[in-house]
């Protein structure tokens, strides 16, 4: 066993898949450069080369048809972006171009390749630095999109990702990056489309996406010294979605509540309560509830910047509610996991 | 070279004859798909595609027919996917815009106006990467020249030295607007060479010159890993999509109708095939030609439908 960081784990992948197949190669707007992309791309650069690790002129928009032709021709491009914003600007080729192109072969030509995007919150990034953009790209037909919460699922599924035959988006939040994880010797994969059970409980299912699922641990601690044992589901890949995880689990609670890292409205959050309430809303003995980003930008000042994420103090919060409790007050106490180990400014 | 030219007409023949097909048959509405015919600019397709042959993958736009014709000669599957049949090459899914068959060389054609640049620089990418001496074609109208995407596409194809070879088929339209409508720039020689790309005009609508200046470009694409740009002036029979003749329509200017007389692309061929063969042997070329469109049109015709269940099947790859 090694103990990995959730970066460490990106960089164990990215040193493993180039090391099996030389069609990988690694770009991206400061790939090599001295941050590394947080340290996710180091010793790339030394190992592979320039040839299968390079910078690029920013252009997201033609560096991301390049990943496309580039796949169709047989290679497997990893593209990354240290922001998720700049990814907007490539949405011509991701939605146009790449999410469509097997469909338009009749099924038969594969699209390998797998555009890295970090989420990246806090130390007042602002309202162009600090996007989620999930329903962006879960909405889209064609693609698969990521977001793993922990360094084992990190490594296990980034590897899963480079060796997929279709398109991934692959989400990172940037708070991730120092959660720890024994990790097996063998650096295990994991399936495209399987999600997990991060903690067992019977009274609620919290279904948390990326950062969510650390702020919904520290939820359930407090939950559960107020007798309310809390179900955590993480997702891991938001599309394709492992539905039945979900049902089964909101099956045996009854309720359910999504803790969403990104805008509530039109968000992913109501597709997995679209879902639910589809399939078992018979079963459901209160109202599904969600929640997520403050429905305005992100602001850049630390106070208004705190109450614009989600966070545990206010998933305890929304549960009280879903048990008709009193509503606890956590203001000025330092309950919820604010990571205090980035300090910007980059 | 004879054999070459009769090569190139046989493309140009295709699709003109393909083409003039489909204007008989699309008052019929049995071929749903918005055509943008090619009608007018064979000639720099048909060249091209002779010039580089099997090594090349050619990305090119929602005025495809010709392109496609000239690359893969895939007469059965461009009509079938043209009719949404399943053995159309993209069991018809695709219809016009969006026609590919990337085993015979044509990756893919795309209704975004320069959204194939970025696409194809990936393609020279690859061929770069994997020493394959493929190349990588891309077709795009004049209009693509204000997209963001052509000016990354030229910047990183320029940078990272790409076996690029980008074909402006300059008609002077894009829709219905005019370029002095839309260009802020004044020459685009000057555009290119400003990048490290070379830069070949032509405004002969001749295919024999077109197959000249493309045999110099593939000397630089493969020995140099540079791109090149090659600007093909040419004239748009038809209207931007649809098959009315948009040269009688008053907006155009009067020297694009004699243009359309006096150099139309196939015309200057046949006169210059005909140095090499008799008009038996070149009629029995077309005839050939002929035959392979009807075919494929009864093929198209009597070919079955995809079944319903496909819809939602290879949205994804395995």
């Amino acid at each position: 066993m090694t103990e990995l960081t959730y970066c460490e784990a990106i960089n164990k992948a990215l040193h493993i898949e180039m090391e099996a197949d030389p069609n990988v190669f690694v770009y991206g707007i400061g790939v090599p450069d001295k941050v590394k992309i947080f340290g996710t791309t180091a010793g790339l650069l030394e190992r592979f080369g320039t040839r299968r690790c390079f910078d690029t002129p920013l252009s997201e928009d033609a560096m991301t048809g390049l990943a496309l032709g580039a796949a169709v021709s047989g290679l497997r491009p990893v593209h990354i972006h240290i922001r998720v914003d700049f990814l907007l600007l490539a949405l011509n080729q991701l939605v146009n171009m790449i999410s469509s192109y097997t469909y338009g072969s009749g099924g038969l030509v594969p699209v390998p390749l797998v555009i890295r995007a970090i989420i990246g919150r806090g130390w007042g990034q602002g309202y162009q630095h600090s996007k989620s953009l999930i329903s962006y790209f879960t909405h889209i037909p064609g693609l698969i999109v990521i977001a793993a919460s922990s360094p084992l699922d990190a490594l296990g599924l980034l590897r899963a990702a480079i060796q997929s035959n279709s398109p991934v988006i692959f989400l990172e939040h940037r708070w991730l990056y120092w959660a720890k994880e024994e990790v097996s010797d063998e650096f295990p994969i994991i399936e495209i489309g399987r999600g997990k059970i991060v903690k067992v409980g019977k009274d609620i299912t919290i279904v948390a996406i990326s950062w969510m699922v650390v702020e919904s641990i520290q939820a359930a601690n407090i939950l559960n010294e107020m007798g309310i044992d809390v179900e955590i589901i993480d997702p891991r890949t938001l599309r394709p979605l492992d539905l039945d995880l979900i049902l089964n689990s909101v099956s045996k609670t009854k309720r359910v509540l999504v803790a969403d890292c990104d805008w509530i409205n039109s968000g992913f959050s109501a597709e997995i309560l679209s879902l639910v309430s589809e399939n078992i809303m018979g079963e459901l003995i209160s109202p599904p509830m969600r929640v997520g980003f403050a429905d305005a930008p992100c602001p850049t000042v630390r106070i208004l910047e705190d109450e614009f994420y989600p966070n545990a103090g206010k998933i305890v919060n929304l549960v009280e509610k879903i048990f008709g409790r009193e509503i606890t007050n956590f203001d000025g106490l330092k309950i919820y996991s604010h990571e205090n180990k980035f300090k910007g400014p980059f | 070279m004879s054999i070459a030219l009769k090569e190139i007409y046989s493309r140009m023949y295709l699709i003109r004859r393909a083409e003039e097909k489909i204007c008989d048959l699309y008052p019929e509405d049995d071929m749903k798909t918005p055509m943008h015919m090619s009608m007018g600019q064979e000639a720099a397709p048909a060249a091209i595609a002779v010039a580089f042959g099997d090594k090349s993958r050619v990305v090119s736009t929602y005025r495809s027919h010709a392109p496609f014709l000239a690359q893969t000669r895939n007469v059965n599957k461009f009509f079938c996917e043209l009719y949404g049949k399943i053995n159309g090459t993209a069991r018809g899914r695709s219809g016009s815009m969006h026609l590919a068959d990337p085993e015979r060389g044509h990756i893919c054609s795309t209704a975004i106006v320069g959204a194939g640049l970025p696409m194809a620089l990936g393609i020279a990418f690859a061929s770069k990467y994997k020493s394959d001496e493929s190349v990588a074609i891309t077709y795009f109208g004049d209009g693509a020249i204000e997209e963001g995407g052509f000016w990354e596409a030229l910047n990183a194809a320029s940078l990272m030295r790409l076996p690029l070879l980008m074909v402006c088929e300059d008609n002077e339209y894009a829709v219905h607007t005019k370029k002095n409508e839309r260009r802020g720039f004044v020459s685009i020689s000057k555009i290119i060479d400003a990048f490290d790309c070379l830069y070949i005009f032509d405004d002969s609508n001749d295919a024999e010159q077109i197959y000249r200046k493309a045999l110099a470009a593939k000397q630089v694409l493969h020995k140099e890993y540079r791109p090149v740009f090659m600007h093909i002036k040419c004239l748009r029979y038809l209207e931007h999509v649809g098959i009315r003749n948009d040269i009688e329509d008053e907006y155009r200017f009067p020297s694009d109708k004699k243009f359309s007389l006096e150099y139309d692309a196939l015309k200057i061929m046949k006169i210059k095939l005909s140095g090499f063969y008799d008009s038996r042997s070149i009629g029995a070329l077309e005839a050939g030609i002929d035959e392979e469109i009807n075919t494929a049109v009864e093929l198209a015709k009597k070919s079955a439908l995809p079944k319903i269940a496909e819809l939602t099947s290879g949205v994804y790859f395995d």
